[in-house]
């Protein structure tokens, strides 16, 4: 009749020693570098700590409803200018020209988050005036939630020229965010929630676009229009306006995140990942060395008879 | 007279006006009658035209006429009563000579249904009608109504209430097409719209609008099984569907419920606000400066994108310098290019709460070149004329102003306004405004730049600015000065550097001064013909005495502030002497060893005095580099070495390099020390420092104490579960056996 092994069980064996004797040595020496050594393999092999991470989100945007339009009209430094600053108009006496401007946000997806804007400027012109150049300012609201709650105005400049005389600008891009530096990892973030143009201001240096850029690219959190694409068309007819069409989307934008370095639950718990996963390797191979050491003692320790196992 | 198209025509019918005023003219024209307009299309059950011409006598014949079915052409016109068919006509006379006609259709234009006065068909009437107007039996003007008219489609359900009765939102679909968006009309590429035929919605039907707003609001739900044999799924997805009619939608009972939520309140174009500016009664830093009647006290400034700003306030301590070129078209009559005495005289609110005037004081502009650019003057080089340094030899001012008598002048251009303001505490105590004037020729294309400046001075407008304290800060000029052997003090004067302008020339360049902690080089040309490079040795210290004109000075400020008569404070300057081999004879048109580059050297350092980095200078070397000049008439141009008074351009130069010295050296580091970046953590990502990296210094992501509190909690959570297992009861034995 063939036999078989119907059923096995593992018998636990016990070695007995004095406290000052190698055998406590060898376990001892054993936890250590067990518990020890997957630490330092899993440091030393970079990126245990996590410092860097990124994220994705989609920003808040408002378009502020603030315009700074400067539009040459002629080659020898003729222009006209409007804006939706009281004082800045003020200024221009009669190179003022009020365009009519309409905008639209748009939620597409319907998140509670806008995803476009459409704007529409015509700008009235007289026959002989041309336009060669366009500089507009608008402002935003940019807000972001996810980590680090971020609330600032940022600013968008559209500028196009040629040498060429054109009847309308076309644009079509996305509000990008640039980073100086990562965000926080938590809390609010309102340094950069200030009136980019002083408004309230009656003089000229604070509409000057070289100061008012020079201060924006001072912040580590600026906003830049990535549209690589303009179309300048030409030929305006003589009573037409010339025409400004901005299509704006506010995307996803990924944000490096840990400024100085992300919560302490988050690190250790990426941490003890990497740690678990080699500590797990070493618990093996050690417990075989102990068994082989103990089993055959290489170490002189006293094994205790097999007892009958009680259920405990 | 033109005739009318009949569709101008059948809009003028509409404007009896202008109606009136055509018939005169027909009348006029004409002396027979004529119906005006003589041909209509129409598609409503009434049509009016006019006979204009003398109607005594006329007779009206309607008729419905059939076009000839092999030529097409409608009979000849007869004076014979025909069948008027389903029409009838009415006349009426509107003045003299001028009959309105009228035509009507007889019966209704519903479709029928149980009435019998209506239409067979959608087409109610196809048919040409043929109005004669005949005098003594004969036509003498022909009405042609081509009419083809639908019939009337009228709401089947009763529109008897005003209201409009909302169904329950819960079993029928509120607004089941969105994008039927004309009442009663068939809206194009809406599928849904119940006004379209089916005609018509055949035309469309492939290109229906998608989604919601193409009224697709009850699409079939996943669930069904119908759904999912159209779909790309793999066959057992869903595993379970459900077949059920298209009725039980799970979208009916998706309706508003009457919760609302107030909706936050966006930015939009806001109404501007211009609040009147408010004089106050003291100046502060960037205060505007008010005139006597409250308004700004403006001077023209740059803004934007360069554009001049006629109308800009003046900020109270905001020194600026602007120029605005302007294209001269004709002479200025106004201001900004043409002001008088008078106007710029203004009386300006002093902050103490007096008032003080702008003094003025005038000035003729010697030379117009700074001011008066224009296209049509060109500054080309005479080859001939050799041009050294300044005060050497004529310079040639390229913007000699053409023969002036051809040419109208504009008289009294305002130039340059540059205002002084004087000011103490709170307040100004003294404006005054230089103003340059000139006479400019009216040029096609001349651009004329004017310059406006205003500088806040307190105190002596002469003293000296320092350039630190005691340190330089970056960007300030560097101070330097001579000896004054009678006083034993120094004489400041500046280091300059050549500021080209125009050409480039030596003859025409400025200076500007080297300031502190900028390296910079500039350069120059001269203009030497080969009779130049004749005398070298003249030619070198020519040179050299051009550019050691720009070092005039012995002593160079160790510090931003200097005691001018302490000579602590002052270094001496190290002027390398030239090393020149003045016997070697050199070919005509050569040049050896000419100092055409000055290098001046400059060593500077970072110290801690009071309590701060201080920039301070420790040393200053001037040099020059030597190079050879050789007349070049290589590459077909041989002029300038065939003749002896042909000019070629020959550069110089001076740099400015400063040196930071640090004030004390770090011993050099061993090649261990640069291997060994263990402990190094800016050098060394995994660093053993960092090992515990949240329970470190290093970690700045929270607070020490609470990334402390948190890591201690782990640490006891560790031990805890450590002792309360295996080892817990190993250490008991161990303990037990010591005791036992």
């Amino acid at each position: 009749m063939a036999v078989y092994e119907v059923y096995a069980h593992p018998a636990l064996v016990k070695y007995r020693t004095a406290v000052c004797t190698k055998a406590t040595l060898f376990v001892v020496a054993v936890l250590c570098v067990t518990y020890i050594a997957p630490l330092l393999v899993a440091y030393r092999s970079h990126g245990f700590w996590l410092k860097r991470s990124s994220y994705e989100e989609q920003p808040s945007v408002r378009f502020q409803y603030q315009l700074l339009l400067i539009v040459a009209t002629s080659t020898s430094g003729d222009y006209v200018a409007w804006s939706t600053f009281p004082k800045f108009n003020s200024l221009q006496g009669n190179k003022l020209r009020i365009p009519s401007t309409s905008a639209r946000e748009e939620d597409q997806n319907q998140d509670g988050k806008l995803d476009r804007l459409h704007l529409l400027l015509e700008l009235p012109l007289r026959p002989e005036e041309q336009v060669y150049s366009i500089q507009l300012l608008l402002t935003f609201s940019y807000q972001l939630s996810r980590m680090s709650s971020v609330v600032m105005q940022s600013l968008l400049l559209l500028q196009h020229s040629s040498s060429i005389p054109g009847s309308q600008l076309f644009l079509s891009g996305d509000l990008r965010l640039q980073q100086r530096e990562p965000l926080l990892h938590r809390g609010l973030d309102t340094r950069y929630n200030v009136s980019i143009i002083n408004a309230n201001s009656p003089f000229s240096s604070s509409y000057d676009l070289a100061q008012i850029i020079e201060m924006y690219e001072e912040r580590n959190l600026t906003t830049v229009l990535s549209s690589p694409n303009p179309v300048w068309t030409f030929g305006r007819a003589a009573a037409a306006p010339f025409q400004l069409k901005a299509v704006i989307r506010y995307p996803m934008d990924i944000i490096r995140y840990p400024f100085r370095s992300p919560g302490f639950w988050e690190m250790i718990k990426f941490a003890w990942i990497q740690y678990v996963s080699v500590l797990l390797i070493f618990l093996w191979v050690f417990q075989r060395v102990q068994t082989f050491v103990f089993q055959n003692q290489v170490l002189p320790t006293v094994p205790v008879p097999l007892l009958k196992q009680h259920n405990a | 007279m033109r005739p009318l198209p009949v569709s101008r025509t059948m809009a003028i019918i509409s404007h009896p006006c202008l109606y009136t005023v055509l018939v005169g003219l027909l009348n006029h024209a004409y002396g027979n009658v004529v119906f005006q307009p003589s041909f209509i299309l129409t598609s409503g059950p009434k049509v009016t035209a006019y006979l204009l011409g003398n109607n005594s006598g006329i007779s009206l014949i309607l008729t419905a006429v059939q076009p000839s079915n092999t030529t097409g052409a409608l009979p000849l016109p007869v004076c014979a009563e025909g069948d008027p068919g389903q029409w009838f006509l009415l006349a009426e006379t509107v003045e003299k000579n001028t009959l309105k006609v009228e035509l009507s259709l007889n019966h209704s234009l519903q479709l029928c249904g149980n009435t019998t006065d209506c239409c067979l068909q959608p087409l109610c009437v196809l048919e040409t009608l043929q109005v004669l107007a005949c005098q003594d039996a004969l036509p003498r003007a022909r009405l042609l109504v081509q009419a083809q008219i639908y019939a009337v489609v009228l709401p089947t359900r009763p529109v008897s209430e005003n209201k409009t009765v909302i169904p329950n939102q819960a079993f029928e679909p509120l607004g089941p097409c969105p994008c039927d968006l004309t009442h009663g009309t068939c809206d194009v590429l809406c599928c849904c719209d119940q006004d379209c035929s089916p005609g018509a919605l055949q035309l469309f039907k492939s290109k229906c609008f998608p989604g919601v707003f193409g009224g697709n609001v009850t699409p079939a739900p996943d669930y069904q099984c119908s759904v999912q044999s159209s779909r790309n799924d793999p066959d057992w997805f869903p595993f379970l569907c459900v077949t059920s009619p298209a009725d039980n939608s799970p979208y009916l009972g998706l309706f508003f419920q009457g919760k609302t939520i107030t909706p936050r309140r966006g930015p939009s174009f806001q109404s501007p606000t211009l609040t009147a500016p408010l004089p106050e009664s003291t100046y502060r830093q960037g205060d505007p400066i008010f005139t006597e009647v409250g308004q700004y006290f403006t001077i023209p400034q740059r803004s934007m994108v360069g554009q001049c700003l006629d109308n800009a306030p003046v900020a109270f301590l905001q020194n600026f310098q602007f120029w605005c070129p302007r294209l001269l078209a004709s002479c200025p009559t106004g201001p900004p290019l043409r002001t008088t005495p008078s106007d710029l005289k203004i009386r300006v609110r002093d902050g103490f709460g007096g008032f003080i005037t702008v003094s003025v004081v005038e000035e003729v502009a010697g030379d117009l070149s700074p001011f008066v650019s224009s296209p049509g003057q060109t500054g080309k080089p005479n080859i001939t004329e050799s041009s050294l340094f300044p005060g050497r030899t004529q310079a040639s001012t390229s913007a000699t102003i053409r023969n002036q008598s051809q040419i109208e002048l504009c008289h009294n251009v305002t130039l340059a306004m540059d205002y002084t303001a004087f000011w103490r505490g709170n307040g100004l105590t003294d404006i005054v405004l230089v103003r340059v004037i000139g006479n400019v020729p009216l040029d096609p294309g001349v651009f004329v730049t004017t310059r406006y400046s205003a500088v806040f001075v307190n105190g002596d407008a002469s003293a000296q600015p320092n350039s630190g304290n005691p340190g330089y800060i970056n960007g300030k000029p560097v101070i330097a000065g001579t000896l004054d052997k009678g006083t034993g003090t120094v004489q400041r004067s500046p280091i300059s550097l050549w500021q080209p302008v125009g050409d480039g020339l030596c003859a025409s360049a400025g200076r500007k001064p080297v300031v502190f902690g900028e390296n910079v080089t500039a350069g120059c040309l001269l203009r030497l013909a080969v009779q130049d490079l004749e005398q070298c040795g003249q030619l070198r210290e020519t040179v050299r005495t051009g550019l050691a004109a720009l070092v005039m000075v012995t002593f160079v400020a160790r510090s931003g502030n200097p005691d001018a008569a302490n000579l602590t404070d002052w270094v001496n300057i190290t002027f390398v002497p030239l090393n020149v081999s003045t016997a070697s004879a050199s070919p005509p048109g050569v040049c050896e060893d000419i100092p055409s580059h000055l290098n001046i050297h400059i060593y500077s350092t970072e110290v801690q005095l009071r309590g701060r980095l201080q920039k301070l200078i420790l040393a200053m070397e001037v040099s020059y580099t030597l190079s050879t000049w050789r007349v070049e008439c290589g590459g077909g141009d041989s002029l300038p070495c065939t003749q002896t008074t042909v000019t070629q351009s020959f550069p110089v130069s001076s740099a400015v390099t400063f040196i930071s010295i640090p004030a004390q050296t770090p011993p050099p580091k061993t090649r261990f020390q640069i291997n060994f970046t263990e402990f190094d953590c800016d050098r060394n990502d995994v660093c053993w420092p960092q090992l515990a990296y949240p329970l470190t210094r290093y970690y700045t992501g929270e607070p020490y104490s609470l990334s402390l509190a948190k890591g201690l909690i782990l640490v006891f959570l560790f031990i805890a579960a450590s002792l309360l297992g295996n080892l817990w009861r190993q250490i008991c034995q161990v303990w037990r056996s010591f005791w036992v």
